[in-house]
């Protein structure tokens, strides 16, 4: 399972490093944004930061799926002693490990951040709590779509279909918030994506 | 085979729920914007009220016999209502430091380090502050004082004896730091937490048959969407806050006055007011059943006297106002909702004094539209959540209403629901109107995912499933279904001829297994007369052959 992981990060380290630029730009300015103290256009380029990382997250699940199909990795794969679960089940590990490696930072900088400005920590727990977990279940949910749409030869179909998935998704977190609520959803949604990409690819000849 | 069949399942449920979300949201756009273009008819005159209580709320002198002039506006920031009642504005608002549930009452980041907070993991209110004390070498010395209270006492560290809040609602009545007024929702009873003098002043148990409060000193919700103010002459006056009085609103919409003094109950002084709505309204509206309301109780001279209370609503679904004033006995003396005046274009050249919410869904131009609009859009809702919607009508609260995905608190079937005016039968009836257009959709599209069944050979099970899915969830079991609906090639059954899948263990018409039985001909035989022994052999018999030569 190792190897496969490592096989998955290896392949896509174009993504990992785009997307950790874009993070480590995202913790320089939430720094800057806190040294001088101009909130509301720090949050606006934090937002920018955070759909244009949710679009990549996205790119990173369609590529994991559209290399395999048009590459025929699993077919290669598959002729190891290894089963398609497995090599889907590494796959979703390495994306759920890099949306982690990615956001934990943030998270870490943001929590520094407010425990060195004074502010009221009793208050902001629960908000660094909530927003912090429906940011990384929203990133899933894209980077499931990802899953979802890549599993095909054709370019332009999941790149559209996949816009619209990440359009949907972020809808769902305008219309319901940070709270309990969006959670449950944008975890079902990913549950039931992953259900959905693991009987497409578990079923398909290969 | 069994695994398999059970993996299809599960990817036919995961494909429903996921088409059941992307069409909930598709559909919560196109009724978001309804109600947006709907709210976007009115004039913003509309949307504020005025009521003259000269001579209500200000008493009468010799010198104006009729009253100080007084005016009480109530105004609806009309241009924000759409965007306030989406979840993420409603979550940032939510975490606020002056947010009615924050746990945070007061925070300064200067010298004096002022704290005053909730500890929910100690269930006590925390107070710290920095004090400078003065020493004899002409120095000062900061000192950080910090405080704890319980509903048994107050303490400078934490103590089991203190006891614990366990949900409590703490308000700094007139901004006093040094006294919060504390209610805890499972004690049922109000603390005064005495800073300076380090003691907690313990009220009597709220009265037993009284619903619980949900807030006091000045009951507000979404406070930024709906401005109550006064405008008077009178210059010793207070609104608002009283360090002696404070009122207190119930569960029910019920408003009752508290003396701070005692923290008892002293009597009602008012209620929330009913706002119109489509239907006959209900007779009595909760805190829950309002999107916005503000409760300003006002005080003459140095609060030396209630003068009365001005309460202004904001209905369920942000499409009606109405503001009433009460006098300190709690009778109403004055009201005003929102309604149209005379400028106010109502199509084809026509003008006059009209109900808001009438006008807003069938009479403005262009609210017809927007009203079948919305009734379409409910019908293509599936037909089992909106008849939740029906029978939930009044259990939502009216803020989560707006950003519900699944139930519609605010559909036509809901409002029916709530009209207080019909018995159970009558009202029922009255929103079928509503609930069967879905429930014949559902109909309509399960004939035809039966119909498509039948043809493709699903199991008999299986297509009654897919049907009665199809009824209860209308476009999202139809989509569904052509998404998940078998496509394996098909091959010639040697039972019975016709078509059958490759995958299934049995033929879905004859329901014969791969393994045809051999065909074995029959020991019996039609004997008529002896068969005649034919030989049609052309060539001679070797031994005949044999002779001849």
């Amino acid at each position: 399972m190792l190897t496969l992981i490592k096989r998955e990060l290896q392949d896509h380290a174009v993504h990992i490093v785009l997307a950790a630029l874009i993070c480590v730009g995202m913790v320089g300015q939430v720094i800057l944004t806190a040294y001088w103290g101009v909130a509301g256009v720090g949050l606006g380029i934090d937002a920018a930061a955070m759909v244009i990382l949710l679009v990549l997250f996205c790119m990173l699940g369609a590529a994991q799926m559209y290399t395999d199909r048009a590459n025929r990795v699993s077919a290669l794969l598959a002729t190891l002693a290894v089963t398609r679960t497995r090599i889907l089940a590494a796959r979703v590990l390495a994306g759920a490990a890099i949306i982690l490696a990615m956001l934990v930072p943030l998270l870490i900088t943001a929590v520094a951040i407010l425990y060195v400005t004074g502010a009221p920590l009793a208050l902001y727990r629960g908000t660094i709590a909530e927003v912090s977990t429906a940011v990384v279940l929203t990133s899933l949910a894209c980077y499931c779509v990802g899953l979802l749409m890549g599993w095909t030869t054709n370019k332009a179909i999941p790149a559209v279909s996949a816009l619209f998935g990440i359009l949907l998704i972020m809808l769902l977190v305008v219309v319901k918030g940070f709270g309990i609520s969006a959670m449950v959803l944008l975890l079902l949604f990913s549950i039931a994506s992953l259900l959905r990409v693991w009987y497409r690819f578990t079923s398909v000849s290969l | 085979m069994k695994a398999r069949r059970y993996s299809s399942a599960l990817n036919v449920l995961a494909t429903g729920l996921l088409v059941l979300l992307v069409t909930l949201l598709v559909l919560f756009w196109a009724r978001w914007g309804c109600e947006s273009a709907r709210h976007g008819l009115l004039p913003r005159q509309a949307w504020s009220l005025s009521v003259d209580a000269s001579s209500l709320i200000m008493p009468r002198t010799v010198q104006e016999p009729n009253g100080i002039p007084c005016t009480v506006h109530a105004e609806m920031a009309w241009e924000e209502i759409d965007v306030a009642a989406l979840g993420a504005t409603q979550y940032q608002e939510s975490q606020r430091l002056d947010a009615p549930d924050s746990p945070v009452y007061a925070w300064s980041t200067d010298e004096t380090g002022v704290r005053l907070y909730y500890d929910r993991s100690l269930g006590m209110v925390v107070y710290s502050c920095t004090v400078g004390q003065s020493k004899p070498d002409g120095t000062v010395l900061l000192k950080k004082t910090i405080a704890y209270a319980g509903p048994e006492g107050i303490a400078d560290r934490p103590d089991e004896k203190l006891g614990r809040f366990r949900d409590p609602v703490v308000r700094l009545i007139a901004g006093n730091l040094d006294r919060p007024i504390v209610y805890d929702r499972v004690l049922r009873q109000f603390f005064a937490i005495d800073g300076p003098g380090k003691a907690v002043k313990q009220g009597p148990p709220w009265p037993a048959n009284f619903v619980g409060p949900v807030d006091f000193g000045w009951p507000r919700k979404q406070p930024r969407y709906l401005n109550l103010y006064l405008d008077t002459l009178e210059p010793h006056y207070t609104y608002g806050t009283d360090p002696d009085r404070a009122l207190v609103l119930d569960a029910t919409g019920y408003i009752q006055m508290l003396d701070l003094n005692t923290l008892g109950y002293v009597g009602s002084v008012g209620r929330l007011p009913v706002p119109d709505s489509l239907f006959a309204s209900v007779r009595r509206v909760a805190p829950d059943d309002l999107f916005a309301f503000e409760v300003m109780p006002v005080f003459l001279g140095r609060g030396d006297l209630y003068a009365g209370c001005a309460v202004a609503v904001l209905s369920r679904d942000a499409t009606s106002m109405k503001l009433e004033v009460f006098d300190p006995n709690g009778i109403r003396v004055a009201m005003q909702q929102t309604g149209f005046s005379d400028h106010v274009p109502m199509g084809s050249g026509r003008s006059g004094q009209l109900s808001m919410v009438r006008a807003l869904y069938f009479k403005l131009p262009g609210a017809a539209a927007l009203t079948a609009t919305k009734f379409i859009l409910e019908s293509l809702h599936p037909p089992v959540l909106l008849w939740l919607s029906y029978f939930t009508a009044s259990r939502v609260e009216a803020t989560a209403g707006h950003r519900s995905l699944f139930v519609l608190p605010n559909s036509f079937a809901a409002m029916k629901g709530r009209d207080a005016e019909s018995w159970w039968l009558g009202r029922f009836v009255g929103a079928l109107p509503f609930l069967l257009p879905g429930v014949v959709v559902g109909i309509v599209l399960s004939r035809l995912v039966g119909r498509d069944a039948r043809r493709k050979g699903l199991p008999t099970r299986a297509r009654r499933l897919r049907m009665a899915a199809t009824v209860l969830f209308t476009l999202p079991a139809y989509v569904t279904y052509q998404i998940t609906r078998p496509t394996t090639a098909r091959v010639t059954c040697q039972n019975c001829g016709r078509d059958r899948w490759v995958d299934r263990e049995t033929c879905h018409h004859c329901g014969s297994p791969w393994l045809v039985s051999e065909l074995i001909p029959p020991t019996w035989r039609v004997i008529g007369q002896p068969e005649e022994q034919t030989c049609n052999d052309p060539s001679p018999r070797p031994e005949e052959t044999i002779s001849n030569a």
